[in-house]
């Protein structure tokens, strides 16, 4: 596709260009992607905001154990452990970290990351429901995340600078929703890896440049015909799908599965909804982030809101197996996944449990489950 | 029932009558038999203090819990569980709003029993059948929880009309209730706070946000206990809990200052019973606590003044962040190795500046709980207030024992340890294990690592 070369090209160019900007100056602020950030309020300040996302390999991991205990999610224990093995270039360049804490896997990171890695970290508070009191407690935390960054650029983030950064984080978000709904069609025009890709270089690239390409891929797609061969379409869903973590993705579509859909904290819960701006802007933050999100598994009682947009995502996108991928001791995705294999098993719709630590020894009995699972959907 | 046993339990005079059916009829949906009673007979009286009147008093408190919760039904109560750890408050409310309910932090209450009393092997069935819905097998998920949901599911005890799920400090309980509330259709009234707060200013510094929301989700779960249960848990009731609490709690803490004298005069199995029994948030612990911590200080002080204890006199002391029900995977060990053991971190210590006072009782009981647990606060809550009990405890050497299934436990105890032997300059030691399920337990490993342990404090005492 030829917009990605373009985009490929910026991304090649990405930290060099975020580094010759820290040096002249402006803030660059890294941030957990667990869905609750605004990234809007942090464009507002001035600064510039990098997903921390990296994930899929296992010597962070192994790294993290001088920091944090082992039964905690992989994907929350590896960070710590790119920052303090200089492994990721990106997780050594910001001057304020954002962590919005959800549960205790990432207020572990949060906690490591204060303890251990010398830079400043910000705790958003995310509450676990959608309540009345919920709503005002988010909303008392990104104004004090508003304060914060204020003081980190010496900026103020007016209303009208805000409303500005919101309708450019809507654009970005309606053209990767458009993308990702045209594969609810029989060919889907684009495979779910290039798909996840693009979802992830949205959390890296400059935001003017992926707007760019992401148009410029839409009008390709359009047209472009090319059909795909035909796979057994999966719902790919659990709790974090990093940067990088491809093993599951690569092994299900080299079964000749085709990804049609996926539901994870960093991807389709950041493009799903727009944040609606007529009112006070602030307040539509805590709107969209908190009360129209798909509620993670860490929400209490979440499952009813939860189950009832999965189905509706099998539905729409014509799945014909859901595959839950969480990571090693999430325990609120592990637990969730037994309840919901049993709502699906109610509609006959096959669901593959796999979890990852990110180690190379599990790839040989990961591939096996898969690729028996893709044979058994394919023969019907 | 074997009078011997009876004898052990403190289960005395008129309370025969009443109780004995009672724990006839418990025993045999817990599948009790001759044997086990026997086994328990050798264990409790190898393990704990039971020359001890106020000891057997303890004991007695726990058992006759646990048969108030498994018989709870078939006596006609409506029932409630709180999870564990609980939030004491509101459940010593509603265990006190009605003779006709039964509430209680139910896993709590068969742990401190089966456990310690028939030896761990009595709780596996209960940890296997949670396994099989939903709950990740051996450390992954939490032993407490998996009681919870296996002894509902297995029968040992009634289905509840309400969970009450107190996840302010963990996220598999929700979890684990949604399972329960997909199995049987049982509401669940949550609890939640949400720890933002990096702890440095931690006691004086707590966010009144953060006290205005965990007040809210307090209030709100009172509130749905109240439709429910049918019992209106009101302001007034809940202030008299907050005060019947309080009192267990001073009467407890009275004890425990008993634990400074040297040797030190009980053994820390059995002050993790007592503390357990009583303020486990029972109504039990509640009502009859009291008298059993004021038979059992007359006789501590008997023994501080006899000199006799568990330990030498002059034994290097160390603080015991918390331990297993069954105390003799750990407990025993280390005070089998020639250390005492004066506290753990439900200790009190001064807490530093002048505590907010509060009109509203749920703002009350947020601002308390997160001022008075470094735990409820943050992880660096967590490592002051151990850096504080250390230094009150005026302690040689500090264990963490990690509940390793339990992600609380997974955040701190490297800083933990890094920042108190610096600046208290004592070793520190990570024992890890569980505090129910010992499947996986390595005596071994556990022995050879607290050895090493103890020859290092013993050295520089």
């Amino acid at each position: 596709m030829e917009m990605t070369k373009g985009l490929l090209a910026h991304l090649d160019t990405r930290l060099s260009e975020l580094r010759q900007q820290k040096e002249r100056g402006t803030k660059i602020v890294g941030y957990t992607p667990t869905a609750y950030m605004p990234e809007e309020l942090v464009y507002a300040s001035g600064a510039l905001p990098i997903a921390l996302d990296r994930g899929g390999d296992i010597e962070p991991v192994l790294a993290s154990t001088s920091y944090l205990g082992r039964v905690l999610d992989t994907f929350c224990r590896a960070q710590i452990g790119y920052r303090v093995m200089h492994q990721e270039p990106l997780y050594q360049i910001p001057d304020l970290v954002i962590v919005p804490v959800t549960d205790l896997h990432v207020r572990g990171l949060a906690d490591s990351w204060d303890f251990f890695a010398g830079v400043e970290v910000f705790r958003l508070g995310v509450p676990h429901s959608k309540v009345g009191h919920a709503f005002q407690h988010y909303l008392a935390g990104l104004n004090l995340l508003k304060e914060r960054l204020e003081k980190l650029t010496g900026l103020e983030i007016t209303e009208k600078r805000l409303r500005e950064e919101i309708a450019l984080s809507n654009s970005l978000r309606g053209l990767l929703r458009e993308i990702s709904l045209m594969r609810k069609s029989e060919n889907p025009p684009i495979s779910g890896k290039e798909f996840i890709r693009l979802s992830h270089d949205s959390l890296h690239a400059d935001r003017h440049v992926m707007i760019k390409a992401l148009k410029s891929l839409r009008d390709e797609l359009q047209v472009n015909k090319t059909i795909r061969p035909k796979g057994a379409r999966i719902l790919l869903t659990g709790s974090t799908l990093a940067w990088g973590d491809d093993k599951v993705v690569d092994l299900l579509e080299t079964a000749g599965a085709s990804i049609v859909v996926e539901e994870f904290c960093e991807g389709l819960r950041t493009y799903w909804e727009d944040v609606n701006a007529d009112d006070d802007p602030m307040k539509a933050l805590a709107d969209s982030y908190l009360m129209k999100r798909v509620p993670c598994a860490f929400f209490r009682g979440s499952p009813e809101e939860r189950f009832d947009f999965l189905l509706r995502l099998v539905k729409d996108f014509n799945v014909d197996g859901v595959v839950w991928y969480s990571l090693m001791y999430r325990e609120t995705y592990g637990i969730e996944s037994h309840i919901f294999h049993k709502v699906l098993e109610k509609t006959n719709m096959p669901m593959l449990i796999v979890n990852s630590e990110y180690s190379p020894a599990e790839t040989g009995h990961l591939r096996t489950r898969i690729e028996t699972f893709i044979q058994t959907i394919e023969r019907g | 029932m074997d009078p011997e046993f009876l004898n052990l339990i403190g289960i005395e005079g008129e309370e025969l009558n009443k109780e004995v059916p009672r724990l006839e009829k418990a025993f045999g949906i817990l599948k009790i038999v001759p044997k086990d009673i026997d086994r328990a007979k050798e264990r409790v009286s190898r393990i704990f203090s039971m020359e001890l009147r106020g000891m057997r008093k303890i004991w007695g408190i726990a058992v006759k819990e646990l048969v108030d919760l498994i018989l709870a039904k078939e006596e006609g109560k409506k029932v409630a569980y709180g999870s564990y750890p609980p939030l004491s408050e509101l459940l010593v409310a509603g265990s006190l709003a009605s003779d006709d309910i039964y509430c209680s932090p139910a896993e709590a209450v068969i742990d401190m029993v089966l456990s310690p009393m028939f030896g761990p092997d009595k709780v596996v069935p209960i940890l296997e059948t949670a396994e099989r819905h939903g709950l990740a097998p051996n450390l992954a998920a939490c032993s407490f929880l998996k009681t919870r949901l296996g002894a509902i599911v297995n029968g040992i005890v009634p289905i509840p009309d309400l969970l009450l799920s107190f996840c302010f400090l963990c996220d598999q309980t929700p979890k684990t209730d949604e399972v329960l509330h997909d199995l049987y259709g049982i509401p669940v009234a949550y609890v939640d706070n949400i720890f933002e707060d990096n702890g440095y200013g931690w006691p004086e510094d707590i966010s009144q946000e953060r006290v205005e929301y965990f007040a809210n989700e307090i209030r709100c779960c009172a509130e749905k206990f109240s439709q429910v249960m049918e019992h209106e848990l009101t302001e007034e009731k809940v202030r008299e809990a907050v005060a019947l609490n309080a009192n267990v709690f001073r009467a407890a803490a009275d004890l425990r200052e008993f634990m400074k004298a040297d040797p030190v005069p009980l053994s820390q199995s059995d002050f993790m019973m007592i503390s357990r029994a009583v303020y486990s948030a029972t109504r039990r612990g509640s009502l009859e606590g009291i008298e059993a911590l004021a038979i059992l200080s007359e006789e501590v002080k008997k023994r501080i003044n006899q000199g006799v204890g568990p330990v030498a006199k002059g034994a290097p002391r160390v603080l015991l962040t918390n331990a297993p029900m069954d105390p003799s995977p750990l407990v025993t060990v280390i005070e089998g190795l020639g250390l005492a053991i004066p506290a753990t971190s439900l200790a009190s210590a001064p807490i530093k500046g002048t505590p907010r006072a509060y009109d509203s009782i749920w703002e009350h009981i947020a601002y308390t709980l997160m001022r008075r647990r470094g735990a409820y606060h943050s992880s660096w809550g967590w490592i002051l207030q151990l850096k504080e009990l250390a230094s009150v405890w005026n302690v040689d050497g500090l264990i963490i024992f990690v509940h390793l299934p339990c992600r609380q436990y997974e955040l701190f105890p490297l800083k933990a340890k890094e920042v108190i032997e610096k600046e208290i300059g004592i070793p520190v030691v990570i024992i890890e294990g569980d505090f129910v399920d010992l499947r996986d337990y390595n005596a071994q490993q556990t022995r050879t690592r607290l050895e090493t342990f103890a020859e290092l404090v013993k050295r520089r005492k």
